[in-house]
């Protein structure tokens, strides 16, 4: 045990925050905005800690460090274990950082300020809970425990116009939630003992056994994704949220699934089991292309940034797959990377759809407006279509290269699918800026504030620095 | 030897009666809170009572007391508190006399409590049969609705018919071993095991057990009466007698039929199953929240009655603690429901609560996280309930049992997703009043307790079992 228990620390924290929030003031007058800034607060001291605990861990060693372990129910015996390596600090790092700039979007929204800050609070607390799980029991609580404000969040503040979408979403969810339950208890009497994450792939349970838990946990994790036959109804609700926290934050839960796989098959599934692999890499691949294919016709951009996310998601899933646990690292600066470029968009995006909606404006050429939007906008665009602007480019790489040696089928259709959606964010980039044709000549449009300008920049430098060393600040 | 000071308890609770029936006849007008302060008091000095004279019985071989007793009657009184604490809202609202309702409860009560210190069959199945024959009184309390009038008749019906075949039960069993000490008629039990007049009597009285408690195919009675009767009928009946007479079924598979009790086990087993699938179905085919709530209960019986199939501490314990953890989480609910009010008129349609929390935000959140309770969805408590059981269940080997109830809750959550939509998503269609701060304080405590066993559930699965050990020897 550490002398300072950090994990424990980040998972509460979040938690502290929302019982601050409770006795926070939200009247007219304030419009939200203490709410706001003790949300925003609350972030900021989990970011202190997480850098804190990056600095106590050793990125060249491929264990959990930082183990904690807390005794929850002596009989049966229940312990709780917390554990973490630099891959699952990337994902907590970025997840808090991607739920500030989704903050930083909705502050100037004043309706219910206060559920939304601390749904958004308890959210980011399980979903922490979820990246320090060590063993399988922590794991699931948190997996399922996630899904109740999710649920509140979209329905509270997504403004999903489709309330039948919303409903199967949840659904389904709690279906896979189930189905992971009843692996978490199989385990659990096989071993009289809490499984731990990264010993899973060591269980022998026999064949029948082995096929079923492995095709449940597959179920379970792969109903976060937007993968077939799961998309439909992720992306019916996924693409509407118009909220852009709430985007973000719903947006993350397919990290879940994927992380979920990276955890459960840290070095491949036993040899039995492979064809399962085999089989979800082609519905894989599939999926992307479809999304991809469709976010290249769709005019909505809301549904590209759900395609680009998409295709990226399934892109480093396809890197979980890989038989071998060397790349984790290069796939965490990605994401990384991923996620404060996916979540400064659809922030900038709202801004624009903002713009768009007071002024009465066509979405084409409404970046010539907007001045200072439109050089952080294009920055953010160029570096999600995987320019030298961030910790994508190089990771991306050496995960294609990875993927090529391993199926070179499987990486063709991968690239293609990435070159697509790539492409719909460039040509969407181009028609917004492109100089409009206007009837009346506007002045009033009002550009992002320079305090905005600022804080967009900042994550912008983040984003160059992840390119230059992304682990600037861990040693080892 | 008597020993006076051991029903205590009891005497407390019928010198609270007669001090309520005098203060009926002299006062002129008696307050909704008068009849309640009174039976709290009661409740009370019960409560203290059993808890101090936890070892002492009344008369050896007559009238005992156990660990366990002592554990079953304390969570019977504080679910009667709790209940009580929120049923006199009601009556304070509508500024009606209360005695009608706590002087019904208090004997229902003094009854069901003595049944499990019962060492005497008859006197056990007396108060057990007059204690569910009282809640006809209970049912009618403040309310003249026809529907409900019609239900309160069948249901005495059928009640009055299940008492005299029941009684006629145990005079059988007493015939038969010519003795009314529950240990010797449990030896004759045991020993003429293969005699099929012994079989149908025992088989009369576990069903009566089972139709008391409302486990399907005796459910008939549950959705109606919990549905149309006041609320804080409702809430009693939807909570008190279910743990009371749970109590009574294990003290009777543990003391009268330990011998033949898992002959029963497949017919448990069918009637467990059905319970299921008529409780999580019957829940997405009402609008009316205490129905869908008495089919939950149902659903919950079933799952308990799956754990209780065979007499054995662990799947005894997992039942029990399923069920306990059930209880709190519907006293929750109904304190959530005495929250919901439009001009003075308690709301029962899911409809009627559209768009709740945007006017009563802790309410509805309160709501949701108890629904997510029930399913077993963590980190709530009702997700240890669920994991024990589950446990259990794979322990045994029993996974077709796993999978229904798995996908019992899968259909439970597609009524609970319903009433979440109404609750959060909908339009406001209704000015709510007001909420009593006693209700947000109640509310309070009770959320209290859950977190507290979250946290630390050691009180609940280890210290809880130590008690329920005694039973088994």
């Amino acid at each position: 045990m550490n002398s300072v228990p950090y994990l424990l620390i980040m998972f509460l924290l979040p938690l502290g925050g929302v019982l601050m929030l409770l006795l926070a003031q939200d009247d007219e007058k304030s419009k939200g905005r203490n709410a706001l800034s003790v949300a925003m607060l609350t972030v900021w001291a989990s970011l202190v800690f997480i850098v804190l605990a990056l600095s106590h861990v050793d990125s060249t060693y491929n264990h959990l460090q930082l183990v904690e372990q807390y005794v929850w129910l002596e009989n049966p015996k229940i312990t709780l274990t917390f554990g973490v390596d630099a891959f699952s600090l990337l994902l907590i790092l970025s997840v808090n950082v991607a739920a500030l700039i989704g903050m930083w979007g909705v502050r100037h929204f004043s309706v219910k300020m206060k559920s939304c800050m601390i749904l958004t609070l308890l959210f980011l607390s399980m979903i922490t809970g979820l990246f320090l799980a060590a063993d399988v029991m922590s794991f699931f609580i948190f997996f399922a425990a996630l899904l109740f404000p999710l649920f509140l969040l979209i329905g509270l503040f997504g403004d999903v116009k489709r309330q039948i979408a919303l409903f199967r979403f949840m659904f389904y969810s709690i279906c896979g939630a189930l189905i992971f339950f009843v692996v978490l208890v199989v385990l659990y009497n096989h071993d009289t003992a809490n499984v731990m994450l990264n010993k899973m792939a060591d269980f022998k349970l026999g064949p029948k056994g082995e096929f079923f838990v492995w095709a449940a946990i597959f179920v379970a994790l792969l109903s976060r994704i937007p993968i077939w036959p799961f998309h439909s109804w992720i992306a019916a609700v996924h693409s509407s949220i118009k909220n852009p926290l709430v985007f973000v934050l719903a947006n993350m839960t397919p990290l879940t699934g994927i992380y979920g796989l990276m955890r459960f098959v840290p070095e491949g599934l036993p040899d039995s089991l492979l064809f399962l692999s085999t089989g979800l890499e082609v519905i894989a691949v599939i999926t992307m292309l479809f999304i991809a294919l469709i976010a290249f016709i769709n005019m909505d951009f809301q549904y590209k940034i759900f395609s680009f996310m998409t295709v990226y998601y399934i892109f480093f899933m396809l890197g979980v797959f890989l038989p071998t646990s060397q790349y984790m690292l290069n796939i965490g600066f990605s994401l990384f990377a991923f996620m404060i470029i996916f979540s400064s968009i659809e922030v900038l995006v709202a801004y624009q759809e903002q713009i768009r909606h007071d002024n009465k404006l066509l979405s084409e050429g409404i970046l010539t407006l907007l001045p200072k939007l439109s050089v952080i906008f294009t920055f953010m665009i160029l570096a999600a279509v995987g320019m030298p602007l961030s910790a994508m480019f190089v990771n991306n790489f050496v995960l294609i290269a990875a993927l090529l040696a391993y199926s070179f089928g499987t990486t063709v259709c991968a690239i293609a699918a990435l070159m697509l959606v790539a492409s719909a964010l460039l040509v969407e980039l181009y028609r917004r800026k492109k100089m409009p044709k206007l009837d009346f000549v506007t002045d009033d449009v009002e550009d992002i504030s320079s305090k905005d300008f600022v804080f967009v920049s900042l994550t912008a430098v983040v984003l160059l620095l992840s390119l230059v060393n992304p682990l600037w600040f861990i040693r080892g | 030897m008597l020993n006076w000071v051991a029903i205590f308890p009891e005497v407390s609770i019928v010198f609270m009666l007669i001090v309520s029936a005098f203060v009926l006849w002299l006062r002129e007008k008696a307050t909704p809170k008068t009849f309640f302060s009174l039976a709290k008091f009661g409740l009370i000095v019960a409560l203290v009572a059993t808890i101090i004279l936890y070892n002492q019985s009344f008369l050896d071989g007559v009238y005992e007391n156990f660990a366990y007793t002592t554990l079953f009657k304390i969570l019977i009184y504080l679910a009667a508190w709790v209940n009580m604490g929120l049923a006199v809202k009601y009556f304070l609202a509508f500024n009606v006399s209360s005695f009608r309702f706590y002087t019904f409860i208090l004997l229902s009560l003094l009854l069901l409590t003595m049944a499990l210190s019962c060492a005497n069959i008859g006197l056990l199945f007396g108060c057990v049969e007059v204690g569910f024959l009282l809640n006809y009184g209970l049912i009618l309390t403040d309310n003249d609705d026809e529907n409900l009038a019609q239900s309160a008749k069948i249901w005495l019906a059928f009640s009055l018919i299940v008492s005299v075949i029941t009684l006629l039960a145990v005079v059988g069993l007493v015939y038969l071993a010519h003795s009314w000490a529950v240990s010797d008629i449990a030896a004759f039990i045991t020993a003429s095991a293969s005699d099929w007049k012994v079989y149908g009597c025992c088989a009369v009285i576990l069903i009566s057990i089972l139709f008391k408690l409302g486990v399907a195919p005796f459910h008939f009675w549950a959705p109606d009466i919990l549905g149309l009767t006041i609320l804080p009928v409702s809430g009693y009946l939807a909570i008190v007698p279910v743990l009371a007479y749970a109590a009574v079924w294990l003290k009777i598979a543990a003391e009268l039929m330990p011998g033949i009790y898992g002959d029963f086990s497949l017919l448990l087993s069918v009637f467990a199953l059905f319970s299921v699938v008529v409780g999580s179905i019957g829940a997405n085919t009402e609008l009316n929240m205490r129905k869908i709530l008495a089919y939950v209960r149902i659903f919950v019986l079933g799952i308990v009655f799956l754990m209780w199939k065979n007499f054995q501490l662990e799947t005894v314990f997992s039942g029990f603690i399923f069920l306990l953890i059930c209880m709190i989480t519907l006293l929750g609910i109904y304190a959530v429901f005495y929250g919901l009010k439009e001009k003075g008129v308690y709301l029962v349609n899911l409809l009627s609560v559209s768009g709740v929390s945007e006017s009563k935000p802790f309410l509805g959140a309160a709501f949701v996280f108890f629904l997510f309770s029930l399913l077993g969805f963590p980190p709530s408590l009702g997700f240890l309930g669920l994991l024990s059981i589950v446990h259990d269940l794979v322990n045994e080997q029993n996974f077709v049992a796993v999978a229904l109830i798995l996908v019992g809750v899968v259909i439970l959550s597609a009524a609970f997703l319903k009433v979440i939509k109404s609750v959060y998503f909908d339009k406001k269609t209704t000015h709510f009043d007001r909420v009593d701060k006693g209700i947000y304080w109640m509310l309070f405590w009770i959320l209290a307790v859950i977190v507290i066993l979250m946290l630390n559930p050691k009180y609940l699965m280890n210290d809880i079992e130590v008690l329920l050990r005694a039973l088994m020897q």
